[in-house]
């Protein structure tokens, strides 16, 4: 028998990944790693540098860099607080996922009771009026047992000086019984007084986990979401609001059906959005499997019905290496169809995957597809990788 | 004639739906089953008779699991010369083991002292004929010491390596459903609970400002990953924006659309790529004016390429007095102080 790789030590790794795409030509170079000594400190980054035609990340036909995460979490060894520094994503309370150079600090009482400070200059690139950005805020959360935890939060952010926004909200999540979850999230824009967003979800699901369904409603109202300082919130209140529910149940052992459906109001408008999805997978260890997708939406302005079509095919596995097929294939109808922007839109991707046990990954796709703006657009991609992981004194 | 069709038909049909019944995983391969635990229970054999050593088994070291030798002790007379456990005990099993191994700071030892050798007290299902005999994690908790590690996040002192072990929990955090919308609120309501397995690399792929590209785009060698931004999504993204207008904003701030479309050129200064506003959009009053009645509608659309610097354009005409009238609706409540806060201090120079 083979060695085992010796566990209860400690595990770090280091990542380093060159990414490449043709037509438009971008390349990327992505390094990363990550640390921990437990139960003291966890550490992790990653960054990255590009060029080439500037699109996604990059900001010009210079070379780009930057930093993803450099995040670094001390932990003191009883579990009474946690204190993460550096540049994350900071999402707790009422405060939306937010990519923050700052810190985060958590405290727990005995009595289960949790209090949250942190704050942060959010990151948001070059774009100019950014300047002056920063953030701070609050949140106490009582744990409710082994059920859940109810919790409620205050923020505050400026903006070149100015307040932009202040926010009070209430979240729960709750575990009602083994078979009944329900979230909640809900926040009150305090600036420009009102209703901000709400989030709520109820899931119940049979005890072997084959048939689930759930209901969801969420409510954003656009001019609380946007930075105080803008013109735009003083323009009334077009709301957007989506309600529904969906249903997941697994048909087979390797086949998984769901459906949803769900009523959206934007601005003035209602409509409804919703999809049918199956997926098989084609051995027991869910290896390979194959997935597609029907579509529609009919809200506003967008309508149109959408099909999908994906799977991961392997093809040859060994004990240390193994290479896979990954074909992807999408077509959108407009249910407004004119010539200048096509009657419909096809795109298609053939990837293909070599993957090694010692970490080493290559892999390479061929693209095309045509939309309102293209009539064809063919792009080729690339990827080689390598991640070393290793696990330090016990 | 006629019986033979219908024979021959009844054969396909019968062939048909064995080959769908095992496609769909409804009838399992004869060479890989669940081993027959109950059986062994049943006979009073006992677990260490056949997984030797595991009594003194601690965090390190080979797994437990028989051999083809230790079957044969008893199995003298074998029905099939190969190794019994490509038929006995599924592959998948023997990987899971695998895995706690490696992840797992999990001493057999202690545990089997502290249980007085009653394996069955952890491992539920060996006296039934269940594929899945390991722990499962409410049997882990409910040991004292375990409680107040889980109220405390400290999962660290079984799991050495939650990020890397990547194993979905099977009972205490629901992971199925519609993961892009549910997983924001239970993040927001416990996330230092989601922590506790996801890196911060997991969180920024979608949610990081500083992003290389997109989730779909970078990975496009996992077409089933679920993500807000699918490959093709640029084709759509305009149509996605108009149904769902808070969603785009919930994590772009109104800034990102016009810092791209200046990058790629596309704007209503460009006359290749088409101007976004239709004939009488904006003009003197009493014209169409369609711009007005549009913004009221969507104030993301327009904020999305005239927000920040590009608000001047809009004061220039919109304020008390001018030609675009009151930009204030009925009832308007703020708490900014006019004097000196964005966007009030654009007009009311001085606080008037």
């Amino acid at each position: 028998m083979a060695p085992l790789p010796q566990a209860a030590a400690q595990p770090h790794s280091v990542g380093a990944e060159l990414w490449g795409q043709l037509d438009p030509n971008v390349g990327l170079i992505i390094l990363e790693g990550s640390t921990r000594k437990y139960p003291y400190v966890e550490a992790e980054g990653l960054i990255w540098g590009g060029a080439g035609s500037p699109q996604y990340g990059l900001r010009d036909n210079d070379a780009t860099f930057e930093a993803l995460i450099i995040s670094i979490k001390v932990r003191d060894p009883r579990g009474i607080t946690d204190t993460r520094l550096g540049r994350f994503i900071l999402g707790t309370g009422a405060v939306r996922a937010m990519h923050v150079d700052g810190g985060h600090i958590t405290l727990r009482a005995p009595s289960k009771t949790h209090f949250e400070i942190f704050g942060g200059v959010p990151v948001d690139g070059n774009i100019d009026g950014r300047k002056y950005d920063w953030m701070a805020g609050a949140r106490v959360s009582q744990g409710l047992g082994k059920i859940g935890v109810i919790g409620a939060s205050y923020y505050n952010r400026y903006n070149t000086g100015q307040r932009s926004d202040e926010e009070v909200g209430a979240d729960f999540s709750l575990r009602a019984a083994h078979w009944l979850d329900m979230a909640a999230k809900f926040s009150w824009e305090i600036v420009n007084p009102g209703l901000a967003e709400v989030l709520g979800t109820i899931s119940a699901q049979t005890e072997n986990h084959k048939l689930r369904g759930e209901i969801f409603a969420t409510k954003r109202n656009t001019i609380r979401l946007l930075q105080q300082t803008s013109l735009f919130t003083v323009l009334g209140d077009p709301g957007a609001f989506k309600t529904g529910g969906n249903l997941f149940w697994r048909a087979a052992p390797r086949l998984d059906l769901s459906v949803e459906g769900a009523a959206q109001q934007a601005a003035e408008d209602w409509g409804w959005t919703g999809y049918l999805r199956g997926l098989l997978r084609t051995d027991d260890e869910g290896n390979g499997s194959v997935l597609g997708e029907l579509r529609r939406q009919d809200v506003a302005t967008s309508q149109w019905t959408g099909i999908r079509l994906a799977a991961e095919i392997p093809i040859y596995e060994d004990t240390d290496e193994k290479v896979g097929l990954m074909p992807e294939f999408e077509i959108v109808i407009p249910d407004d169809r004119r010539p200048e922007t096509g009657k419909a839109w096809p795109w298609g991707r053939l990837a293909v995957q070599w993957k090694h046990e010692k970490g080493w990954a290559l892999a390479a796709a061929a693209e095309a597809g045509s939309n309102a703006t293209q009539a064809i657009d063919v792009r080729a991609l690339a990827r080689f990788s390598y991640q070393q992981k290793w696990h330090g004194k016990q | 004639m006629r019986k033979i069709v219908a024979v021959i038909a009844l054969i396909m049909l019968a062939s048909s739906a064995g080959a769908c019944a095992k496609m769909l995983g409804l009838e399992q391969e004869k060479e890989s089953r669940a081993f027959e635990h109950r059986a062994h229970v049943l006979e009073g054999i006992n677990c260490n008779q056949c997984h030797t050593g595991i009594q003194e088994a601690g965090d390190t070291g080979p797994l437990h699991l028989p051999t083809t030798a230790d079957c044969v002790e008893c199995h003298q007379d074998p029905h099939d010369p190969e190794t019994c456990s490509d038929c006995h005990g599924r592959a998948r099993n023997r990987r899971a083991a695998e895995t706690a191994r490696k992840h797992l700071r999990f001493s057999h030892a202690t545990h089997v002292e502290e249980g007085a050798g009653d394996c069955v007290r952890c491992h539920v299902n060996v006296t039934t004929d269940s594929d899945y005999v390991r722990t499962k994690h409410p049997t882990c908790l409910s040991c004292h010491t375990h409680k107040g590690q889980w109220d405390t996040r400290d999962c660290g002192g079984c799991h050495v390596d939650l990020p890397g072990e990547m194993t979905r929990p099977e009972s205490h955090v629901v992971h199925d459903g519609n993961f892009l919308r549910e997983h924001g609120v239970q993040a927001n309501a416990q996330g230092d609970l989601c922590t506790s397995c996801h890196t911060q690399r997991q969180c920024a792929e979608c949610h990081g400002i500083t992003v290389p590209t997109i989730p779909s785009r970078l990975d496009f060698d996992r077409p089933m990953r679920d993500t807000m931004h699918r490959a093709n999504f640029i084709s759509m993204h305009d149509m996605q924006a108009a149904a769902d207008p808070g969603a785009c904003v919930v994590c772009h701030s109104e800034l990102f659309c016009v810092d791209c479309h200046t990058r790629l050129g596309i704007s209503g200064q460009n006359p290749t790529r088409g101007n976004p506003h239709p004939p009488g959009w904006s003009g003197p009053p009493g014209s169409g004016n369609a711009h007005g009645q549009a913004a009221r509608l969507d104030p993301l659309s327009c904020a999305s390429c005239h927000g920040g610097a590009g608000e001047i354009l809009c004061v220039s005409c919109h304020q008390v007095g001018g030609p675009g009238g009151d930009p204030h609706p009925p009832g308007f409540n703020s708490r900014l102080d006019k004097a000196n806060d964005l966007p009030c201090r654009l007009c009311h120079v001085g606080g008037l």
